[in-house]
């Protein structure tokens, strides 16, 4: 007997991102499905077959990237990391309220010894929808990610993934990447904050 | 198919409060353990559980599993198939429709013929290891003592056409819960790969000794793509379920954490054949639309009660494949 998880569990997403406004005011600019990508499943193999970490926290989607590169190519199940991911703690932003981290990451199975910067999704931003729901709420405030630029170009935002934590149970947190989805360009200034508010549904 | 409750509880996983890890009285809780799969049990279409072997309950205290053939009198054994033919107006063999929303084998009430004191669980149970209904196993099902069971298999006629004794591979070596809940091996990765490992087709195969600390998780050659599921119905164990009408379902269970923690019960989970601690949660189910155990040969069928079922290397070995990527 043969049973594919992902396919009849249908796993699916949806990310909607809104400008806020020092005013208050928002703006909705983004209101669409995301990419479920092989690296949940990859996660949760693990997790059900008790091959990595023995703890489930190490199994919880606690963090995202956002990037400058992003494209509609990468909106597939085999993209396993951002094009352009935001490469240091400054270009987060010092200044801003995002907890940040440095770790590793899994591609293609194995882990990639090399830094990577990630934004930790609060407890609080992790909320439980209805019984398979569950939406984690990304705020990049005023402070955060204003002004990225590459080659001395600003670069726009236009790309943000969320990983799960530490499945084989790194020393150094190895995160994989589970969700994907490219936007059009938002260049970020201190005017507005970005809120994603991204829904799974397992 | 996977049912909701699989999704929930991949949501439990990802809602589960990270403070906990600091609360040393309460961290088990976040042990991968706890969420991966814990069990699995058999079923049948609920009608079936007024037939079979349920439906002869007299004498009802003389401990023996009895049966009517509705098929050719000829034939020394029982198909689940040929009472439905022979009770075409007022019974069909098929289990409910699957869907999604299902938190059991079969919705409807699986509560046998003779009922008393039994609990609807929409599955077979296995009373042979409960404290008050043991004495009534040859009844209830689905499967026999450790010290066996005498069976007989009779014509329409009312006369004797088939008789032996069978003995229960899982009850033997308590590996099933009295609910009908067949445990996984509790070892670790290792342990579980090595004996996934074992070539079964060898002569020389313990079959026995390998597979009676449960079923089997593996992350074979294809982790992470796949995570296999390897677990063994010894004859004896399938001549009992056949004679109480065969298998249509089989379910894969987790732990329902949530449940436990609201009703007082903590980690760890140990399993026990009396089920006092644990409760579990529907992952996924197989329907199938004919008896696992159907055999069309006369022949192939009587083997299943050969040696009361327990011969060392005669089983049957259920291999379910969980595709992740």
């Amino acid at each position: 007997m043969i049973l594919n998880l992902m396919e009849s569990l249908d796993i699916k997403g949806h990310l909607v991102i809104t400008k806020v406004y020092k005013s208050g005011n928002e703006e909705v600019i983004f209101d669409d499905h995301n990419i479920i990508v092989s690296g949940m499943g990859v996660a949760l193999a693990h997790l059900f077959a008790l091959s990595g970490s023995d703890s489930i926290l190490d199994y919880q989607i606690d963090r995202f990237q956002v990037g400058v590169s992003g494209g509609t190519a990468l909106e597939v199940s085999s993209t396993n990391q951002l094009s352009g991911a935001l490469s240091s703690f400054a270009e987060y932003g010092l200044d801003g309220d995002i907890y940040q981290a440095s770790a590793y990451q899994i591609l293609n199975n194995s882990i990639v010894s090399v830094a990577k910067y990630y934004g930790i999704i609060p407890q609080q931003n992790i909320t439980r929808i209805d019984a398979n729901t569950v939406r984690y709420t990304i705020v990049l405030d005023e402070n955060s990610c204003n002004d990225v630029s590459r080659g001395g170009q600003n670069k726009p935002l236009n790309e943000v993934g969320l990983f799960v934590k530490n499945i084989k149970n790194n020393v150094i947190d190895a995160p994989i990447l589970v969700a994907y989805r490219h936007f059009d360009d938002i260049r970020k200034t201190s005017d507005f904050s970005l809120v994603f508010r991204w829904s799974i549904n397992f | 198919m996977f049912v909701d409750k699989a999704g929930e509880l991949i949501a439990d996983v990802m809602t589960m409060n990270r403070s906990l890890a600091t609360i040393p009285s309460a961290s088990a809780i976040l042990d991968t353990s706890n969420y991966t799969f814990q069990a699995i049990s058999y079923g049948k279409d609920a009608a079936g559980f007024q037939y079979h072997a349920h439906e002869v309950l007299s004498p009802s205290s003389d401990g023996i599993i009895k049966v009517i053939s509705y098929g050719s009198n000829s034939f020394s054994g029982y198909q689940s198939s040929s009472t439905a033919s022979a009770l075409e107006f007022e019974y069909k063999l098929l289990p409910q429709a699957i869907n999604p929303t299902d938190t059991r084998l079969e919705l409807k009430s699986t509560i046998p013929a003779y009922s008393s004191g039994v609990i609807d669980l929409g599955q077979y149970l296995n009373v042979a290891m409960h404290p008050t209904l043991s004495a009534f196993s040859h009844l209830i099902g689905g499967f026999a003592p450790a010290s066996g069971s005498n069976f007989k298999v009779y014509n329409q006629s009312s006369s004797l056409i088939f008789s032996a004794s069978i003995q229960s591979f899982y009850n033997s070596y308590n590996m099933m819960d009295c609910s009908g809940f067949l445990k996984f091996f509790a070892g670790a990765l290792s342990e579980h790969q090595t004996a996934y490992n074992f070539n079964e087709s060898l002569p020389t195969f313990p079959f026995l000794t390998a597979f009676s600390a449960g079923a089997f998780r593996t992350t074979g050659s294809n982790f992470p793509n796949d995570v296999d599921l390897k677990w063994l119905l010894t004859l004896g164990d399938a001549a009992s379920l056949n004679l109480f009408g065969g298998i249509y379902q089989i379910g894969l269970w987790c732990l329902d954490i949530k449940e436990m923690l609201k009703d007082g019960y903590y980690p760890p989970y140990n399993f026990n054949t009396l089920n006092t601690n644990r409760k579990y949660r529907l992952f996924a189910k197989k329907t199938f639309s004919k008896d696992l155990l159907y055999y069309a040969s006369n022949s192939a069928f009587k083997s299943l009660f050969i040696d009361g079922g327990f011969s060392n290397n005669n089983g049957i070995v259920l291999k379910w494949k969980i595709r992740f990527v």
